[in-house]
């Protein structure tokens, strides 16, 4: 648990300039809360990366071939069927199942890794507590940054000076 | 909150070529969208809508008793035209889906922003269209209680699926298309149901939107992950939806008749999806505006663009046909002549040349501004279109097969009144599922329209 000051701007443009005046004052922006993605935002924060394609990417090989090799081996070793002299390993179709069944769990283990890299699903989190906290799914963009030991009034009045509409303690 | 959303609606200023939604900001777009979710309005409507739709849809589940009880001899089909209403219902149905996914993923990736406003309700269509198109080739089963045949799984007969038939891949393409939509859409909606969980003031929707919504809370991290995957399921989705209606198009031109051995049936059955999926959005999109009070958002510019993609589909659908035409000509084969006569002059002619004007004649009107941008030509023309897939899927199956090799085997189909129950009763259970879908879950994206929104007025 980290004691943050959340504070909440009219829009992203406003946020944006905070971010940058929060690192110049030395202090730590942890997270942003926004109605809709903001250009930029994340790489402001150095929140940057997520492993979700490279979960997408393993999760549809490992489909793909894992229905190319049920094909094969069921078709050929199994239970191999002479049907009017066609080749035990038609890949020229064996392609289509592996192909739909691929993407299908690209999507699902995309989905999942989303969801697990985010901590969700979590119903109930202390910012939910904050006053105010419900208008970043509306029209609020929430900064939340670290708050410093030494002078927090001043991390306040200078988030108060860039347009901020207000500023709460939370916990994050 | 009614007050909310009168000032949103006096906010909104009229229509403008250069701005596609008419409001001026993003609270603006959570109270037109949210409003007939949450507020306390006269749903008699939607009532009205819901009695005629759940009659169809016992209707419906009566006709799907009747052929699973009796057996598909209450069907029309008879030994020639083996396939029948559920075939062409089944490729319509899967076509209307097409559109939903290719709204959402295509217009995504080529940056068309107007999207924003009719992708949900459109990949809304596409979850409900696929799903009752996955029910056709069941009920076309002479022993559908066996369909999971279909799917490899150890059993004690030691027997494996045949991977070379049609069949098989069109249970694959339907199972993956239809799970693959619920998890775009669903993903898609969090968002937006945690922007509900917020604004609903009543104990049961909070706990019912803030379940659904799975604790979303608008982190710029979640975001940025959300974007990703996305955008990637976007990409993985335009191969997938084009697949599937590929195979759907393979079900015909791997058998060998006449008019259905041709390999320009996959492209073709795509662009067929697409145009009469789009169709379906137009008449959908009226009413849903219609409906939600959305005029402010679906604007006159979002029914222009779609007219465009209607009246490119059309002149493609012309083409396919001449090359279809041209193809049966240049084999120089007796039974393609015989089929391409039979085609134009035949039984089914009055209806072939119907297919012909409502498929590539009836857009040709859009290209005119004044008719893309009249509701009432707008719907008229999606409705023409509608109805003209729908016979050019029937006229697949009943000329070809009423018309093949072996003139001893030529016959004629007489649909049966269980034909049109069940083909008239889906569209009844659609619709029923549509209004259930329009009252629960908020109809449009705002997520994203609040993006575009933001955009367009700080341009």
């Amino acid at each position: 648990m980290t004691r943050v000051l959340l504070a909440c701007f009219p829009h992203p443009e406003a946020l944006m300039i905070a971010v940058r005046r929060v690192k110049e004052e030395g202090a730590v922006p942890v997270d942003a809360f926004t109605p809709h993605p903001v250009d930029g935002l994340a790489e402001a924060l150095g929140a940057a990366r997520t492993p979700v394609r490279k979960w997408m990417l393993a999760g549809g090989l490992l489909g793909g071939f894992g229905a190319y090799f049920t094909e094969w081996f069921s078709a050929v070793i199994d239970l191999p069927i002479n049907a009017g002299g066609r080749p035990l390993h038609s890949w020229e179709v064996f392609y289509l199942f592996p192909f739909e069944f691929g993407v299908l769990m690209a999507g699902i283990v995309g989905a999942a890794a989303l969801l697990a890299t985010s901590g969700l699903p979590r119903l109930n989190h202390p910012l939910f507590d904050v006053q105010g906290f419900e208008r970043s799914s509306q029209d609020g963009f929430i900064l939340a940054v670290e708050q410093p030991e030494r002078h927090p009034e001043r991390l306040r009045d200078m988030l108060l000076a860039s347009e901020a509409l207000w500023v709460r303690e939370g916990k994050t | 909150m009614s007050r909310s959303l009168h000032d949103a609606t006096r906010n909104s200023f009229p229509e403008r070529a250069e701005r596609l939604t008419r409001v001026e900001s993003e609270a603006a777009v959570d109270v037109l969208v949210t409003a007939p979710l949450l507020d306390r309005r006269s749903w008699r409507r939607w009532w009205i809508g819901v009695a005629v739709a759940t009659l169809l849809t016992l209707v419906f589940v009566g006709a799907i008793a009747m052929i699973l009880g009796k057996g598909i001899g209450v069907l029309g089909n008879n030994t020639s035209i083996v396939w029948g209403y559920p075939i062409a219902n089944y490729v319509w149905w899967i076509g209307i889906g097409n559109a939903g996914t290719l709204i959402s993923s295509l217009l995504l990736l080529t940056h068309q922003r107007w999207r924003a406003a009719i992708n949900r309700f459109a990949e809304a269509m596409t979850l409900m269209a696929v799903a009752i198109a996955g029910l056709f080739p069941i009920l076309h089963m002479g022993r559908p209680e066996y369909f999971y045949w279909l799917a490899p799984y150890p059993n004690v007969m030691h027997l494996w699926p045949q991977w070379r038939s049609a069949l098989v891949w069109d249970f694959w393409a339907i199972l993956s298309y239809l799970l693959f939509s619920i998890v775009f859409w669903y993903t898609g909606l969090i968002p937006d149901l945690a922007t509900l969980r917020d604004r609903t003031l009543g104990r049961a929707g909070q706990l019912f939107y803030g379940a659904l919504s799975l604790g979303w809370r608008n982190s710029a991290r979640h975001w940025y992950a959300y974007e990703k995957y996305y955008k990637a399921m976007a990409a993985l989705a335009v191969p997938l939806v084009c697949s599937v209606h590929s195979i759907v198009g393979l079900d015909f031109a791997a058998g060998m008749m006449p008019g259905w051995q041709e390999p320009i049936f996959p492209p073709y059955f795509v662009v067929g999806a697409m145009f009469s999926g789009f169709a379906m959005v137009v008449v959908l999109a009226a009413l849903v505006r219609w409906g939600l009070k959305l005029e402010a958002l679906v604007t006159m510019n979002h029914f222009d663009a779609m007219a465009k993609l209607m009246v490119m589909g059309a002149t493609i659908m012309g083409l396919s046909y001449a090359a279809e035409w041209f193809s049966g000509w240049y084999s120089g084969r007796h039974a393609d002549h015989s089929l391409l006569a039979f085609e134009f002059v035949g039984h089914y002619a009055p209806m072939y040349w119907a297919m012909l004007f409502c498929n590539v004649m009836a857009c040709q009107i859009f290209w005119f501004r004044w008719a893309r941008r009249n509701m009432a030509v707008l719907i008229v023309v999606a409705i023409l279109v509608n109805i003209g897939m729908w016979l050019e899927r029937i006229l697949i199956v009943w000329n070809t097969l009423a018309h093949a090799y072996l003139p001893s085997m030529w016959s004629l189909f007489a649909p049966t009144i269980w034909d049109w129950a069940v083909t008239l009763g889906s569209l009844g259970f659609f619709a029923l599922m549509y209004l259930i879908f329009v009252r629960v879950f908020p109809a449009i994206s705002m997520h994203e329209v609040k993006q575009l929104v933001h955009e367009e007025v700080a341009a």
